[in-house]
């Protein structure tokens, strides 16, 4: 076990409406969401603050003087995407664990359609490599690297077309009864497969929902909140694979296959002790990767429960819950942690499609190859 | 989709130096018997920090691929792929007019001599796979 294993909970979680373009800043949005984190938390003021940004957001010290802290405690940026959704309860829980803090408030706040997107984020290839080597051909961000790694990925499970839209379907299904979702129309099969190849096998509707918005959590001690979900365990790392392709002996290869057994381990757990996952889902091939690195479910099994007869294998009440909100692909893209919000909810039973007596939940957040994971548990 | 214009950095000149004569320079480490792709830094087996430059034969095999679509349905989609080097590095590519794509596909290094910028690097089918 951690350290910090069970020592902090989280105890509010605040969300900005999402929209395409709010029409507003980076630090009202974070305020907005800061607050409302706040007030679930009963809670007037933070001790300290953490963030991560991509130089999109508002900077720590603004926020601290939007809420009117008269002093700045412990507080952070960190620079990072995707990767960084699940690992900043870790951050979070060792500045409680070590006594520098009674509470963190956690945020991330980003114009993520209406201004700066991801769909042109660099690789990170190497210094001067994607001037030289990808990008004049055509390789421009994330979308294409997934792509490459998708097609492969689908050949090897033995997926297609069809089981991709089961994804999306059912994600589509869990946001009709989200309200905070920014797509919740059904989606049919002859929909998505008239819908516009952007890199194939991924079309738009196999894309996350780009979102302006921001979403902010507050991390307690756990004996300050007693009812509240548990940071349990968190682990953060990788190896090569599709965010380093070039150089890896298998490019389907996601934080999940090097993480997995280290969250287990950590956690003292087995993947039958996940009740609800709540999976980092940027583009729809995402979700059967990580079932299969997280021990959910088998690759042979995964034709069958993404058939788009028995879909509801990962609904909310089906035997794999993902994402009972819709995740990134339907609620919204606030780079992850609006998933982690959603995996406090479903412990403290007021989740959108209660998954019935969630008392453990995976949160998953990456880049590529690594990433990172962590296992919240019912207060 | 267009091929932008590529330029040189200073660390790169034996390759495009390589692609103005139709040769694929790529670098290698002569103690350890390795090869690596042109924006390779270092020998991950010996720990050297510098490689030399040596000229691949141009046959590659295809790993994955994916076919982008602009905005614009009038637009060609470009086939971006990574492939296999037969000396073992793996590079991002683009294809060029090749048909029945496939796990494993034989292609052939072919260069491009554009009027602005560094002579570039594409892959197209060779006669042991089917146009």
């Amino acid at each position: 076990m951690q350290g910090f294993a069970g020592k902090a909970a989280v105890a509010g979680v605040g969300m900005t409406t999402l929209t395409r373009a709010s029409g507003r800043t980076e630090l009202q949005l974070a305020a907005e969401a800061a607050r409302a984190a706040l007030l679930d938390a009963g809670l007037e003021r933070p001790d300290a603050i953490l963030s991560y940004h991509l130089n999109d957001s508002a900077p720590v010290l603004y926020l601290a003087r939007e809420l009117g802290l008269k002093e700045i405690g412990w507080h952070n940026e960190i620079y990072g995407g995707g990767t960084q959704s699940a690992s900043i309860l870790a951050d979070a829980a060792m500045l409680i664990d070590a006594g520098l803090a009674a509470n963190v408030l956690v945020y991330r706040a980003l114009n993520g359609r209406s201004g700066t997107r991801m769909n042109a984020l660099g690789l990170k290839l190497g210094e001067g490599t994607e001037e030289q080597f990808t990008h004049p051909y055509g390789m421009a961000g994330p979308v294409h690297q997934f792509a490459l790694a998708a097609q492969r990925y689908l050949h090897d499970a033995g997926l297609g077309e069809e089981h991709l839209y089961a994804v999306v379907a059912q994600s589509r299904l869990h946001a009709g009864s989200n309200p905070r979702a920014v797509r919740r129309e059904p989606l049919d099969l002859g929909q998505y497969l008239a819908d516009r190849l952007v890199a194939s096998p991924l079309r738009r509707t196999d894309c996350c929902q780009e979102s302006d918005g921001a979403c902010a959590l507050v991390v307690t001690r756990a004996q300050d909140a007693p009812g509240a979900p548990r940071i349990h365990a968190v682990v953060r790392g990788g190896g090569p694979g599709a965010s380093t392709m070039d150089k890896a002996p298998d490019i389907t290869a996601l934080f999940s296959r090097y993480l997995a057994p280290k969250l287990y381990d950590a956690a003292g757990m087995k993947p039958g002790d996940i009740d609800v996952a709540l999976l980092y889902d940027a583009y729809s091939w995402l979700v059967p990767r990580q079932l299969e690195d997280f021990g959910l479910v088998a690759r042979e099994d995964l034709p069958a429960i993404l058939s788009t007869l028995s879909g509801r294998e990962i609904a909310w009440n089906g035997l794999h819950p993902v994402n009972p909100h819709g995740g990134l692909l339907s609620e919204g893209y606030v780079h992850g942690l609006n998933n982690v919000a959603e995996a406090v909810r479903q412990l403290r039973g007021d989740g959108t499609n209660q998954v019935r007596d969630a008392e453990v939940a995976l949160c998953t957040g990456f880049g590529g190859s690594y990433g990172s994971a962590a296992i919240l548990t019912r207060g | 989709m267009d091929i932008g214009v590529l330029r040189r950095d200073g660390r790169t000149d034996p390759f495009f130096d390589g692609t103005a004569r139709d040769e694929l320079m790529i670098k290698r480490c002569e103690p350890c018997d390795r090869w690596f792709g042109p924006d390779a830094t270092g020998c991950p087996g010996c720990g050297a920090d510098e490689l030399g430059w040596a000229r691949a034969c141009g046959d590659a095999s295809l790993v994955t691929w994916t076919i982008t679509h602009g905005r614009d349905p009038d637009d060609e989609p470009a086939f971006l792929a990574l492939v296999e080097l037969a000396e073992g590095p793996w590079l991002h590519a683009r294809l060029d007019g090749v048909t029945g794509l496939r796990e494993g596909l034989p292609l052939v290094a072919r260069f491009v001599h554009p009027a602005e910028g560094e002579a570039y690097l594409l892959f197209s089918g060779t006669r042991r796979s089917p146009q």
